[in-house]
């Protein structure tokens, strides 16, 4: 059997260990690894933890308070929370220069998708058209997935956009102000989907609604923001937790993978260093997956042949989804108490189907239920005072559509090492610039979505629709595309790096396209489907 | 917390005077310097606030009476703020005006 070194330990690279140690190979895996911080009164929900915990706001808002959103600070309408910090603490001397894009890099046990809202949602042969396999190639994947991680959703209205799966739970319990609007969407259903092309469901979730031998289900305590206690909403430590039940697996942490060796087009060791700084040394490979993120495999294959020939590598083809956030008001919720007993992050979805099926245009709704409500707040044109008794009558009528557009790959958009004065290691430097359709595809869908909340009794407060910088939805791609082509720099359909006869790239850096779907469902998939075949 | 401008000074000490200064003041800031220092101080008063189980009592007993009497004292509380703030205006932008300009001379 192979020994497998895998780079990374996200949804991509958790996924391809564990399909790889069922069939029996050695798997050792090398990863920063930041731990997550230890539960808090798992029990407890929201409200409870005011009363039972000695020191609330700390827990809430950080020892420092660094989880306040302060007016100073430009803040977005919710932060990191001090429990998911960890998720994106950096190691020592990382470096980055952007013109474009904002990106979000995780070092965590886990990878970035320990801070994911749980959205799981399947590629269609419509998404699938510029890859080089179809939906029926990958179908079998999600179903093995959704049976690992727990999916919960229904087979509704978004079902002919969204493939439904095997493995499929009983959907979550739906907070008030969820359960009003689809109510209202079933009674207008046909008008809103003539109309307005809007059509609206339930979310598929990757939180279990139903107890397992290891993780309970979700007991709706409102704390999904700060850390699921119990567990119930899936992130991939928990893939983690699986492999190394494997006595074949080896979990490497604390070490930063720089960059490869190769030799006569075969990767021969990784360069790695530990990440609270030190010297480098090799740990030699027979077999490499690259499972670190689009931006961290893309840095590792540009250090490598940076250190083997001194090029300065470009990497063209980045992608990730364009976000817009649309806060609504539902009038008929005003004045409501909230519900802070409640699955906290989205329960429904939209779908808006476009003329051309790649242009398809995907949101999920989070109605506002237990919530730090200054961010809020201090956006409100009035007072504090006032806002706070404006906010405390509209909390349970806020909601918000975070809308996903799709991307595909381009040039211009490209990952690259340059000189850096004063340092003779070059920089990861990201250039991005959006679609020049982009503006026009936005305005369009803003329209159906305006025209969908208010025929469901819902308006949007002027001047609070926010274009999201690129590189905030955290959905990076592009960079080594899956290809049919024979070309450099391209993997095959089964993720072979055409460069290196024995590396593998599995997570986002081998998408060729970026739907609107939120893909990291896929990218569990596509790896258990690399992994089946691997080797 | 970062350093502060004499505006942002004069902001804290005149809202230190009373419950209608600070409305005063925070409403004016809220429009016409809304990274001051004395928004950032208020804003973390009202994190520590929402996360204390005091306070946290405190909201529930005024959102209790229903929807309407909510609404009500939503509406209520705006049209005190409409009223104060071209008041907050008139007294605190002649003296943003001439402190910036101070500030330039030097």
């Amino acid at each position: 059997m192979a020994t497998i070194h895998v780079v990374g330990s996200g949804p991509s690279g958790a996924h391809f260990a564990l399909t790889r140690l069922e069939r029996g190979d050695d798997v050792v895996m090398v990863d920063v690894g930041n731990p997550a911080p230890d539960a808090v009164a798992p029990a407890r929900g929201f409200d409870e933890l005011k009363t039972e915990l000695d020191d609330p706001t700390a827990y809430f808002l950080g020892a420092d308070f660094e989880g306040v959103m302060l007016p100073s600070q430009a803040p977005d309408l919710y932060g990191i929370p001090p429990s998911k910090r960890y998720v994106f603490e950096p190691p020592t001397g990382m470096a980055l220069r952007t013109e474009g894009f904002a990106p979000l890099l995780s070092f965590a046990r886990g990878g970035l998708a320990q801070a994911w809202t749980a959205g799981s949602y399947t590629y269609d042969d419509a998404d699938l058209a510029p890859f080089p396999f179809e939906h029926a190639d990958i179908a079998s994947c999600y179903d093995e997935v959704a049976g690992r991680i727990g999916i919960n959703g229904a087979a509704d209205d978004l079902a002919q956009f969204i493939p439904p799966h095997e493995n499929l739970l009983a959907p979550l319990r739906l907070d008030s102000h969820s359960a009003l609007l689809l109510e209202r969407y079933a009674g207008l259903r046909e008008r809103l989907n003539r109309k307005h092309g809007f059509y609206l469901g339930r979310s598929r979730i990757a939180t279990l609604t139903a107890d397992r031998e290891d993780r309970g289900q979700c007991t709706y305590l409102g704390r999904c923001l700060w850390g699921c206690p119990v567990s119930a909403l899936y992130t991939p430590s928990t893939t983690l937790d699986a492999c190394r039940r494997f006595s074949r697996f080896r979990y490497v942490d604390g070490t930063v993978v720089r960059s490869f060796r190769y030799e006569d087009g075969r990767v021969r060791a990784l360069c790695v260093a530990p990440a609270a700084g030190g010297p480098e040394h090799e740990i030699p490979v027979d077999h490499l997956v690259l499972a670190a993120g689009a931006i961290g495999s893309t840095e590792i294959v540009l250090r490598s042949v940076y250190r083997a020939t001194g090029e300065l590598l470009a990497l063209p083809g980045l992608m990730d989804n364009r976000q817009l956030y649309v806060p609504f008001i539902t009038l008929r919720m005003l004045g409501r108490p909230p519900s802070t007993d409640a699955y906290q992050y989205h329960l429904l979805a939209i779908g808006l189907p476009a003329e051309t099926r790649a242009d398809y245009v995907h949101g999920q709704i989070t109605t506002l239920k237990s919530a730090l409500m200054h961010p809020i707040i201090q956006r409100l044109p009035f007072d504090l005072a006032t806002a706070t008794s404006v906010a405390r009558a509209a909390h349970a009528a806020l909601g918000v559509i975070n809308v996903n557009f799709r991307d595909t790959r381009r040039p211009d958009n490209v990952i690259q090492l340059t000189h850096a004065p004063g340092s003779d290691q070059p920089l990861l430097t990201i250039r991005y610039a959006p679609d020049a359709d982009e503006p026009a595809r936005i305005a369009a869908a803003l329209k159906r979505i305006r025209g969908g909340l208010r025929s469901l009794g819902c308006f949007i407060p002027p001047g609070m629709i926010e274009l999201r910088p690129m590189g905030s939805s955290v959905h990076y791609a592009g960079t080594l595309p899956m290809s049919a082509e024979n070309a450099p720099w391209t993997t095959d359909a089964l993720g072979r790096c055409r460069n290196f006869e024995n590396l593998l790239v599995v997570d986002g850096a081998a998408l060729p396209a970026m739907p609107a779907k939120n893909p990291t469902f896929t990218l569990m998939a596509n790896a258990v489907r690399i992994a089946r075949a691997a080797f | 917390m970062r350093g502060s401008s004499r505006f942002d000074r004069l902001l804290l000490r005149l809202a230190r005077a009373g419950s209608v200064a600070t409305r005063l003041t925070d409403g004016y800031a809220r429009f016409f310097v809304p990274g001051s220092l004395l928004r950032d101080k208020l804003v973390l008063l009202l994190a520590i606030l929402e996360t204390s189980d005091a306070a946290d009592r405190l909201r529930l007993a005024h959102g209790a009476g229903g929807p309407l009497r909510c609404v009500a004292g939503a509406a209520a509380a705006g049209l005190v703020s409409a009223v104060l703030l071209p008041l907050a205006v008139l007294c605190l932008a002649p003296l943003q005006f001439a402190l910036k300009l101070t500030e330039r001379r030097r």
